[in-house]
């Protein structure tokens, strides 16, 4: 039981792992075709993956149902549409357009429940970061207010009647608002940035090696 | 100042110059939008350009405005369009978009587009990274029909694309991973393709990176860089509207703030 549980899932990311690495700096056929392969073995793993994340999904909920939980109308209105999508995809064979080009039943949903569902989700962001921003942002040192210096110039500069105006105040011949703002973008901010950006990179690389090699084994769960 | 009236503040500064389209001002070209416009313009008349389609409703407005001029933008320069997408959320937006910018082109220039011979769109195919090293390949590898189901190789906006390579320019409008970073690291550089994207204000300064670099020889970033976009293209859509609401949108933060300072010390 031991190697089935570990032993085997560990040779298989080993093998699995270099293979798949090597694929990529190899411009051969074969290589073309392992990464396909291996490509449609993660999508249908993800699928299988998929299909019993949904089906807990429906048990947890249909049991919040039947219990009458607080809040099981939630659970309810989510086994419905779930069922409702359903039932739409099967019916539009998965297509999101039918024959002539018009949108199917799971194309419509897509397109007049999720697409707007989505967005005001997004839109929300909005008045969570006005409302954070009068309420959390607080310059109670000279490091805070380098920030909020930093991001009002970022800010303004970027306004169209704000660099009008600095034109009228500081004069035609000066140096652009929009000049500081790029200035900022290109260099401390960059700096910042390629310094997380290489620290992310060079974190997933010896992630991927102990992984690959067999030092972290967390992903294993517990002995 | 309670939050309901910030919320209330936020609604009115965001719908307003989005409802009656006013102008706070004339809209400057950042150099990166300049960038994304120049290399547009560089293509020769009658190349065939890739257009990759990776984001989600959630990114749609912000990118959405940028795809639109863009596709405008190719059609106007007689450059033939070849579109696909990495993500599963992407094609219905992508048909959407194509579809209503083309039959609006037509409407107006009075010019015949088809489909397949002047632009197609070749559909989602999972496998993120693996697909593009596979499109470096061959394009009919990865896309054997296209998303209507025809054979990718008997359309004729194919018939001198094989691969990647084929592109003069590639356009990605990306909202995250797979994306821009991922086409400059798996395509672009290997295969020495001129890129440029359209992005949310989210992933916009980690890639400014690659401006100064020039691997990306331009971007548009988000709502603004939409409407800076559009004034370069000559035509007035969402992202001027856009530029509006935000620019007055960040102008009230920055108020909520100095005033959160002063009222609550």
């Amino acid at each position: 039981m031991v190697f089935l549980k570990r032993n085997l899932p560990l040779l298989i990311c080993f093998v699995g792992g270099l293979f798949f690495a090597l694929t990529f700096y190899s411009p051969t056929k074969f290589s073309s075709y392992s990464r396909d392969m291996g490509s449609n073995a993660f999508n249908i793993i993800s699928a299988i993956g998929t299909f019993f994340g949904i089906l807990y999904v429906i048990v947890y909920n249909v049991d919040r149902v039947r219990k009458g939980d607080k809040g099981f109308g939630f659970s309810l209105i989510l086994i419905v549409a779930l069922f409702v999508t359903f039932v739409s995809a099967l019916f539009s064979h998965g297509e999101y357009l039918t024959l002539e080009g018009q949108l199917s039943g799971i194309g419509w949903i897509f397109m007049y429940m999720y697409v707007p569902l989505q967005a005001t989700m997004f839109s929300l962001l909005g008045f969570f970061i006005a409302s954070a921003a009068y309420r959390a942002f607080r310059i109670k040192n000279y490091l805070s207010l380098i920030l909020f210096l930093t991001a009002t110039i970022v800010i303004l500069g970027r306004i169209p009647f704000v660099n009008d105006l600095y034109k009228l105040v500081a004069g035609q011949h000066a140096i652009p608002l929009s000049e500081y703002v790029s200035w900022i973008l290109q260099n401390p901010s960059m700096i910042a940035q390629r310094a997380i950006q290489i620290g992310i990179t060079l974190g997933m690389v010896v992630v991927s090696i102990k992984t690959i090699l067999g030092i972290d084994k967390s992903w294993l769960g517990k002995e | 100042m309670t939050r309901r009236f910030i919320f209330l503040l936020v609604a009115i500064v965001m719908i307003l110059p989005m409802y009656f389209q006013f102008s706070i001002g004339k809209v400057h070209a950042s150099p990166s939008t300049k960038g994304y416009y120049n290399a547009i313009e560089k293509i020769p008349e009658g190349s065939t350009v890739l257009v990759s389609f990776d984001f989600d409703p959630g990114s749609k407005p912000e990118i959405e405005p940028t795809a639109r001029a863009t596709i405008w933008h190719l059609l106007r320069r007689n450059v033939k369009i070849v579109c696909m997408s990495l993500w599963e959320t992407a094609p219905v937006l992508a048909v959407e978009i194509l579809g209503s910018v083309t039959k609006q082109f037509e409407k107006q220039t009075g010019k015949k587009i088809e489909y397949g011979k002047d632009w197609c769109y070749l559909g989602f195919r999972p496998g993120k990274y693996s697909v593009i090293v596979g499109l470096g390949e061959s394009i009919y590898t990865q896309y054997r029909t296209d998303f209507y189901g025809k054979k990718t190789d008997e359309l004729p906006i194919m018939k001198d694309i094989k691969s990647l390579k084929d592109f003069p320019l590639l356009i990605d409008f990306g909202a995250g991973n797979p994306g821009p970073e991922t086409w400059i690291q798996m395509a672009t550089d290997k295969f020495k393709i001129d890129f440029i994207c359209a992005t949310t204000a989210v992933v916009e300064p980690t890639y400014q990176q690659y401006i100064s670099t020039g691997q990306l020889k331009g971007m548009v970033g988000a709502m603004r860089g939409a409407g800076e976009y559009e004034q370069l293209v000559g035509i007035n859509d969402k992202g001027t509207a856009g530029v509006n609401a935000i620019s007055l949108g960040q102008l009230l933060i920055v108020v909520l703030i100095i005033l959160g300072n002063i009222l609550k010390k």
